[in-house]
């Protein structure tokens, strides 16, 4: 393993200025975060969650796109195994993380790999992968992970407060809310034909399974469109050598 | 269905997706084929959740000027078009959405 490129600390107030750079590095993507963990609160009371549960969805699965995946379907009435598989799906970029983040965490103590482990969304990944971070450090990733935790947590708070306290949450459009949030953080990721193709055919195929009351339609739909991005990649690229 | 075993269920599968391949035990390695397929795992997932929402009224594929969904819909699309900004997007794009429901 590379161990020239793990950073050790002989004294512990270097390791609280790494961690306090990382909780700094996050700062900028936490704020963004806020309005949404708000809503992933007020959402969650809305589907149906106890206050503990709502908040529960934030500190133990601290996942958004997957809590509201889960609210959503929750709300449909979908069996276990498709939640499981869609949540699945979702995360699934998860795996591409991990493999990246692979020779750097997999050299530490088992308490820092959970730790670490734990603590690996979008935002960690985008202020500690190796292209940003070029000597990775423990004390660092801890600083930002945590430091989005709590921010990701409170915010959920703050919804489950407001939720609770707001009284017709359900004029407010909430539903259309999951679908504006969704729809905002797909457009901007269209960035060849290829994704055009998989978002496509992801809205046709969706839109014809829920038309026809099949209850896995996600299962169907999100595999097709996946497939159906990468044979296009697939194709194309055999194009153009 | 208890939903805490659904909150337990899902929190593991998503750990497990951050924590196991990190693990050096286990010698695996995704193929180039599967991590391209991967890459377009969330705009299918979420457009997947999305479109039922915005298109289907009352169990019917609804394509009018009614749908109070579609059309706020549209315009969440030309916002993120436009604008490049997620917060912006789903603030003006919730608005207008408001806006069709209530006062038109």
């Amino acid at each position: 393993m590379n161990q020239a490129e793990v950073v050790q600390y002989s004294n512990s107030n270097e390791k609280l200025r790494a961690f306090l750079k990382g909780a700094a590095a996050i700062i900028p993507l936490t704020v963004a975060v806020l309005p949404w963990g708000i809503l992933t609160g007020s959402l969650a009371i809305e589907s149906g969650f106890d206050p503990i549960q709502s908040q529960a969805l934030s500190g133990i699965i601290f996942a958004g796109a997957v809590q509201l995946a889960i609210m959503g379907m929750i709300q449909t009435g979908v069996v276990l195994s498709s939640i499981l598989i869609s949540a699945l799906l979702i995360t699934s970029r998860h795996f591409l993380y991990s493999m990246v983040m692979r020779k750097n965490i997999s050299p530490l103590p088992l308490r820092w790999r959970l730790t670490l482990g734990f603590l690996l969304t979008d935002e960690l990944f985008a202020i500690a992968n190796p292209g940003q971070l070029k000597h990775f450090d423990r004390w660092y990733a801890l600083g930002g992970g945590l430091c989005f935790y709590l921010g990701w947590n409170l915010a959920t708070l703050g919804g489950i407060v407001a939720g609770e306290s707001i009284e017709n949450l359900d004029a407010l459009g909430l539903d259309f809310a999951i679908a504006a949030t969704f729809i905002a953080l797909v457009i901007p990721t269209i960035k060849n034909a290829s994704l055009l193709v998989c978002v496509l055919t992801a809205l046709v195929t969706s839109v014809i399974c829920e038309a026809m009351h099949i209850q896995a339609g996600l299962l169907i739909s999100a595999p097709l469109a996946m497939l159906a991005g990468f044979a296009y990649a697939k194709v194309t690229a055999r194009g153009e050598d | 269905m208890d939903i805490w075993v659904i909150l337990l269920t899902v929190a593991a599968l998503v750990f497990g997706s951050r924590f196991l391949l990190m693990e050096p035990w286990l010698p695996l390695k995704l193929s180039e084929n599967v991590q391209k397929i991967l890459t377009f795992s969330a705009p299918a997932v979420l457009t997947a959740i999305a479109a039922p929402i915005v298109f289907i009224r009352d169990d019917y594929f609804t394509l009018t000027m009614d749908n109070h969904y579609l059309i706020a819909g549209i315009i969440v699309v030309i916002l993120a078009l436009t604008t490049r900004n997620t917060l912006m997007t789903v603030i003006l794009g919730m608005l207008s959405f408001l806006v069709l429901k209530h006062v038109i």
